[in-house]
């Protein structure tokens, strides 16, 4: 593997914020590690990129850092404020001592595969926030990174910008075949550019495999909540429910996503509509079956509060006991 | 907030300093051409600003003032910047102790003045400290510092009391400075160099360049330090104004008046020199 993270831990003030942390990533991969705010995600990037030191556990990779570092692209860019595009990105040729005329040729080439030749006088302050990304992307690009560490890549940009920032990273990062690690919160986009997937919570690297691995199989109700709504199914309402199958033979309880739920009106139905919340394209409907709530998500436009439902699964996650 | 809205906000504050530098301003200038001089009238308008610039000892004095100003706001500057770098890269627990520097702030300049001669006189602390050091063999032989006609004693004593100020100015200024744009510029390959000069500098530089500019005038036409230990010969025009004001002829008055007002002209145009260079070093300074 290109790059392999073994047993990383990490305190601040007694306090663990990382717990033996293990994976690997091979050249030219993309990974996300996914999780909720403080779950470790920025602090495992900051190890890796040198800017920390771990207090337990090791970082390998086969490139050598000295020579061709590891780049974080924070959160935030951190862009020179008082540079403009040009000299942001020729910062890193420029500490590297290289010709007045090649740093030229490359900060140019740069800006136009990013589409920022235009912009090229301009401050930070004066653009976007996805064209300030875009200078903090090509920055670290033009030194020819080892890997490229993205914070939140996500965090600052309109909902509607989100999916087409996923494409531009899966894009580029396809294009130079840069091995590029990115933590973020933002599971769809993580999903859509991602060659795995790792779910960190509380600390802990709970699950890391290919992005449909992860999401079909969480292995726990944790990362399968983390990753959308779940409930957990007791055995008592399998009947009920039309739970069966080997998988469901010997466990006390399964997982059962919104999306997995197939709601009906019926008068004689085990469920009534508790909450009904329109979400656009559908309508998140709340539900409540022999004291236990279930989600579903329904086209249906007649459903109203205090509806009789019949509630089928189409298909649960196993939970492996755990809850 | 419109701009309107905020100059009327501030209205309270601007009519009584417009009213004050403006009427001060207005007083000099028309003095120094012979007006509202009350008892007095005189034939020629320019007389003042003619006499002031036929003395030879007027571009002597001129030069001398300049040099001291100049020197000593550019070695405050420096040392002051390079002590509140020094002082923002201590450890946070010795960082406390680092606020010694601000003692010389609350010493007023009259007392710098004394402390000054108390140390540079030929038989000051220094002279006693190089003849105990084997040095010199007699205080005889320890070097004219005060009253010399270099300017070395006014300098010194500037740049002991405005150093300080520098500190406090640019500390602040580097608080506010994003340390990860540090941590930024060394994943690129930055060395500590390159990293303050191109990022640290530039962006402490706003807060230098103010500063420099309030030293200077303060000091071109600072009067109580060249008062204790300044040379009368050329001597600060501070001192010759003082002179021309209090102790000679009122009819002479103009003539301060002139000697205030090219003084306000001279700054003025050096501030404006002075904030157009360093803009462009600035720019310069980023493409390296």
């Amino acid at each position: 593997m290109f790059l392999e993270i073994a047993s990383l831990s990490k305190a601040y003030q007694g306090r663990t914020v990382l717990h033996r942390v293990s994976f690997a990533v091979a050249e030219g991969e993309l990974v996300s590690i996914i999780g909720p705010s403080g779950s470790g995600k920025t602090t495992l990037l900051k190890l890796i990129a040198g800017l920390e030191a771990p207090d337990e556990g090791r970082i390998d990779c086969r490139a050598d850092l000295r020579q061709d570092p590891a780049i974080l692209v924070f959160q935030d860019y951190v862009l020179f404020p008082t540079m403009t595009v040009f000299d942001n990105v020729a910062f890193g040729l420029r500490a590297r001592r290289m010709a007045r005329q090649d740093v030229a040729e490359r900060v140019m080439a740069m800006l136009t595969y990013f589409g920022l030749a235009e912009l090229a006088r301009r401050l930070p302050a004066q653009l976007s926030s996805g064209q300030q990304q875009r200078v903090a992307l090509a920055r670290a690009m033009v030194v020819g990174p080892a890997v490229l560490l993205l914070d939140e890549p996500f965090a600052n940009l309109d909902r509607n910008l989100k999916g087409a920032t996923a494409e531009f990273i899966r894009s580029f990062q396809q294009e130079y075949r840069i091995t590029t690690l990115c933590v973020t919160h933002d599971l769809q986009e993580a999903m859509m550019m991602s060659d795995r997937i790792g779910v960190l919570l509380d600390g802990s690297l709970r699950r890391y495999d290919r992005p449909a691995a992860v999401y079909r199989h969480p292995g726990s109700v944790a990362v399968a909540s983390f990753l959308g709504e779940v409930a957990v199914v007791p055995r008592r309402l399998f009947t009920v429910l039309g739970i069966a199958g080997e998988a469901a033979g010997v466990a006390e309880a399964v997982g059962v996503r919104a999306e997995d739920v197939d709601v009906r009106r019926d008068p004689e139905g085990a469920a009534v509509v508790e909450e009904l919340l329109f979400a656009g394209p559908f309508s998140l409907c709340r539900m409540a079956i022999d004291g236990l709530r279930l989600c579903a998500y329904s086209e249906d436009e007649m459903l109203r509060r205090g509806d009789r439902v019949r509630v089928t699964i189409r298909s649960f996650i196993g939970v492996e006991g755990e809850r | 907030m419109r701009a309107g809205g905020v100059i009327l906000r501030l209205l309270p504050l601007l009519v009584p300093v417009a009213l004050v530098f403006g009427c001060g301003v207005a007083v000099t200038l028309l003095q120094s051409v012979g007006l509202l001089m009350f008892s007095y009238r005189y034939d020629e308008l320019w007389f003042a600003y003619r006499e002031l610039l036929a003395d030879p000892w007027f571009y002597r004095s001129a030069g001398y003032s300049l040099f001291v100003a100049l020197a000593s706001s550019t070695l405050s500057c420096l040392f002051g910047t390079l002590l509140a770098y020094g002082l923002w890269k201590m450890p946070a627990g010795l960082r406390r102790y680092g606020l010694v520097y601000k003692i010389p702030l609350i010493l007023p300049h009259i007392v710098v003045g004394f402390l000054a001669t108390l140390v540079l006189a030929k038989t000051g602390v220094l002279a006693a400290l190089a003849y105990r050091l084997g040095l010199i063999a007699s205080y005889q032989e320890f070097p004219q510092l005060l009253y010399a006609g270099t300017g070395v004693d006014l300098i010194a004593a500037y740049v002991y009391k405005e150093t300080p100020f520098v500190i406090l100015m640019v500390y602040a200024m580097l608080s506010r400075f994003d340390q990860r744009q540090a941590a930024v510029a060394r994943m690129l390959g930055a060395g500590r160099a390159r990293v303050f000069f191109t990022l640290i500098l530039p962006f402490v530089l706003p807060a230098i360049n103010t500063t420099f500019l309030i030293l200077f005038v303060f000091t071109l036409g600072g009067f109580d330090l060249p008062f204790v230990i300044g040379d009368s010969s050329p001597g600060m025009i501070s001192l010759r104004v003082y002179e021309v004001f209090f102790h000679r002829d009122l009819s002479e008055r103009p003539i301060a008046m002139a000697m205030l007002s090219l003084l306000l002209v001279f700054s003025l145009g050096f501030i404006i020199l002075y904030l157009r260079l360093s803009a462009r070093l600035a720019r310069e300074v980023r493409k390296v």
